[in-house]
């Protein structure tokens, strides 16, 4: 039976950065806001990082990978029919837990396509228009950077950016060598300590939690102080569908506790937050006579335009020491140098490219791997790990163009923990980004060998990465090719909001966190100006 | 999923086959002489992902080896098998604090930002050709 629970102004579904900026937001403006999370809270002293086998950890049950690390508070992907894996973790904080905090803005020409390079649409909101609710989430985050990067018009950051390092300004000279344009890395990790959030200590393992709290994951950077605000968050709360009304208003959503249980959390406004691949799953899952397809799915683009970001590596191994286990990782600096589109190249749109450390000894010598056996193994192994701590890695996070067979949709046979359908993917990298891949990981190659790399690996994809689940619920003015409106309010549903990266028209090639983040906090104060049409 | 735990045999068959992948070499000792190299065994096996039963069989199917060689048969003939074990064994082996010294790896990792170390980069002027050029404006 199912219990049905009071009314609240605000359900958001999904704890990962929009549903926490979501949540504070509107619990600050008064509004009653619950919030239903799958995962559960986690704390630093989960996370593997300053445990002496974190390099285990990181590919077994701290992998990125929710297939590999199979925890019931995750759902399954069914990836046969997909080149990338995409990756994602379910908790308070969401995916942000093993984010990388590289922090940047789309740039203008992103949100215009259509206009500039003649393909795609333009999105139907500018940069000028985001551009607020950036600076200001860089503000509450205390997000590191330093302003004045030519590639953008005018940003700058109250805390000041993390020291190149060894590696860094070796590879800044190389690129001023070559000409090429390099900023440092922006991230959202305070240099120093900022509110709860504690000073970096630069162990390089933010991909797997920060064991020192000092990433800005939303579980630490938003949700503390949304609870404080009066939100009410609820975990182990798997949603299953959102429930619609007679007329066709949705109405809330029923959601499965951890002992099986199902509860109706009614409330006046339905925020979607649950990401690229689990907003589009609910909104397939939310079938009713009013909307037989999907809800809000008049359009047909629900899951559709899906795009995952390929990524494409180098890794240098240097003679020298570069402090290649030095954090954070985070990116030691990015490059925008190949980001616009240039016919001369071949393809449209291109690439952010990125410097991490590598830290460990494992993650080096499994650049040996392809070596015939008494090369990688035996005496042999002395003359390999010598490189532990040497390493750099440049990695392009390449445009990926939104194409209407890239979807998302439910899988008749998987099954999450509470056997509700699981998502399939079907996702092809294009022509388009095979070239991208390709020219990007060539330039890369170019930056190791001017810094003087020794050995050069290249990683043409890596198919676990990054995490970037974007276009699903796309936003438009027109409701026939389009999900949501510039308010992330759906078409056909008017209190249904969704603040996640399905909303994006096209991807850019930056990590989308920020623009997530600023999104959310746009559409959840539009909430609070239009309210009245929701909440007497 | 419990932690796997390793017997003293299946710890030796282990150490056997460490011997050969990473035998002594420079300042870095074998693999069995390693102080402490059963507990960071132990360790690996905990981290390694793998239940107490797949484990024992792998440590079980492990035949006897006298060289390189003869692993480099086995790993063939084997892979998955391989893969875990040789991860298990090379993961307890750069968890040694004198592994990781002699490889002048840091033991102590943690190392906060001093508050002027990006401005003594920034002074001296390793931005300026990037600002200079415009470099990477649309
Ligand atoms: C390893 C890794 C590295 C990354 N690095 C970067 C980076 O450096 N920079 C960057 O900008 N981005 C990075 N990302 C991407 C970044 O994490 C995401 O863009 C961001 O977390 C998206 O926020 P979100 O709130 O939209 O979704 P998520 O963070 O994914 O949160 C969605 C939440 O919804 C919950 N949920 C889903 N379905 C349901 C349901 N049915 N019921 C209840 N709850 C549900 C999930 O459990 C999850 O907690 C990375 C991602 C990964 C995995």
């Amino acid at each position: 039976m199912t219990k049905t629970l009071e009314d609240v102004d605000v359900l958001i579904i999904g704890a990962g950065p929009s549903g926490s900026v979501a949540a504070h937001t509107l619990a600050m403006a008064g509004m009653s806001v619950v919030c239903l999370e799958q995962g559960d809270w986690m704390s630093p002293n989960d996370y593997p990082g300053n445990r002496p086998e974190y390099e285990l950890l990181q590919q077994t049950q701290w992998n990125p990978n929710p297939n590999t690390r199979q925890r019931p508070a995750d759902y399954p992907l069914n990836v046969s029919e997909s080149d990338l894996s995409p990756i994602m973790f379910g908790a308070v904080g969401g995916s942000s837990i093993l984010f990388g905090a590289h922090w940047l803005r789309l740039k203008p020409s992103d949100f215009r396509l259509r206009t500039q390079d003649g393909i795609c649409d333009d999105w139907p909101i500018s940069y000028e228009e985001l551009e607020p609710f950036y600076s200001r989430i860089d503000a509450f985050l205390g997000v590191a950077g330093l302003g004045g990067d030519p590639a953008y018009p005018p940003q700058d950051y109250e805390m000041p950016p993390h020291p190149l390092g060894k590696g860094g300004v070796r590879m800044a000279q190389a690129m001023n060598g070559l000409g090429w344009h390099w900023w440092p890395g922006t991230q959202a990790i305070p240099t120093f300590k900022h509110k709860n959030l504690a000073q970096c200590v630069r162990w390089g393992v933010c991909e797997s939690g920060c064991p020192a709290g000092a990433k800005a994951s939303f579980d630490l950077g938003y949700w503390p102080h949304a609870v404080v605000a009066g939100a009410r968050l609820v975990t182990g709360a798997r949603v299953r569908e959102v429930t619609v009304n007679a007329k066709g208003n949705a109405e809330g959503a029923i959601w499965i506790d951890r002992n099986g249980a199902e509860h109706l959390q009614k409330a006046r406004i339905v925020i979607l937050a649950a990401n690229g691949i689990g907003t589009a799953r609910l909104l397939q899952l939310s079938k009713s006579a009013a909307f037989p397809d999907g809800l809000a799915n008049g359009s047909g683009l629900v899951g559709k335009n899906l795009m995952l970001h390929p990524n494409t590596e180098a890794v240098g191994l240097y003679d020298d020491d570069v402090e290649g286990w030095r954090g954070p990782a985070g990116q030691l600096m990015y490059s925008l140098q190949f980001y616009e589109t240039d016919a001369a190249r071949g393809f449209y749109r291109g690439a952010k490219m990125n410097l991490m450390p590598r830290p460990g000894v494992l993650s080096v010598l499994r650049e040996f791997d392809d070596l015939p056996f008494e090369e990688r193994w035996g005496q042999a192994i002395h003359h390999l790990d010598r490189y532990a701590g040497h390493a750099l890695s440049w990695a392009a996070n390449i445009e990926d163009l939104p194409e209407e067979s890239n979807c998302i949709s439910l899988d008749p046979d998987l099954k999450d923990s509470d056997g509700i359908p699981a998502p399939k993917v079907n996702y092809r990298i294009s022509e388009n980004s095979w070239k991208s891949i390709d020219y990007m990981l060539d330039r890369m190659v170019e930056m190791h060998q001017a810094a003087g790399a020794k050995h050069i690996f290249r990683h043409r994809l890596w198919t676990e990465q990054p995490g970037h689940l974007l276009g699903t619920a796309r936003c438009g003015n027109d409701p026939r090719q389009s999900v949501v409106d510039r308010w992330g309010r759906a078409h056909e549903v008017p209190n249904l909001f969704i603040v996640d990266g399905s909303v994006m028209v096209t991807s850019g090639a930056v990590n989308p966190t920020a623009t997530i983040a600023a999104w959310a906090l746009r559409t959840a104060e539009h909430i609070i100006e239009t309210k009245r049409d929701f909440i007497g | 999923m419990m932690k796997p735990n390793l017997t003293d045999a299946e710890l030796s068959r282990l150490k056997q086959l460490g011997d050969i992948l990473m035998p002594a070499g420079g300042s870095k000792p074998a693999f069995s002489t390693v102080p402490e190299i059963d507990r960071l065994l132990q360790v690996a096996a905990g981290a390694s992902g793998a239940s107490q039963e797949s484990l024992t069989k792998s440590i079980s199917d492990l035949p006897d080896f006298s060289d390189l060689a003869g692993v480099k048969i086995y790993a063939e003939c084997v892979p998955a098998n391989f893969a875990l074990l040789s991860r298990m064994i090379s993961g307890a082996y750069y968890m040694a604090r004198d592994v990781l010294l002699a490889l002048n790896y840091p033991l102590e990792r943690r190392n906060p930002a001093g508050v002027s170390d990006f401005a003594d980069e920034y002074m001296t002027g390793i931005l300026d050709p990037v600002m200079e050029n415009n470099r990477g404006a649309p």
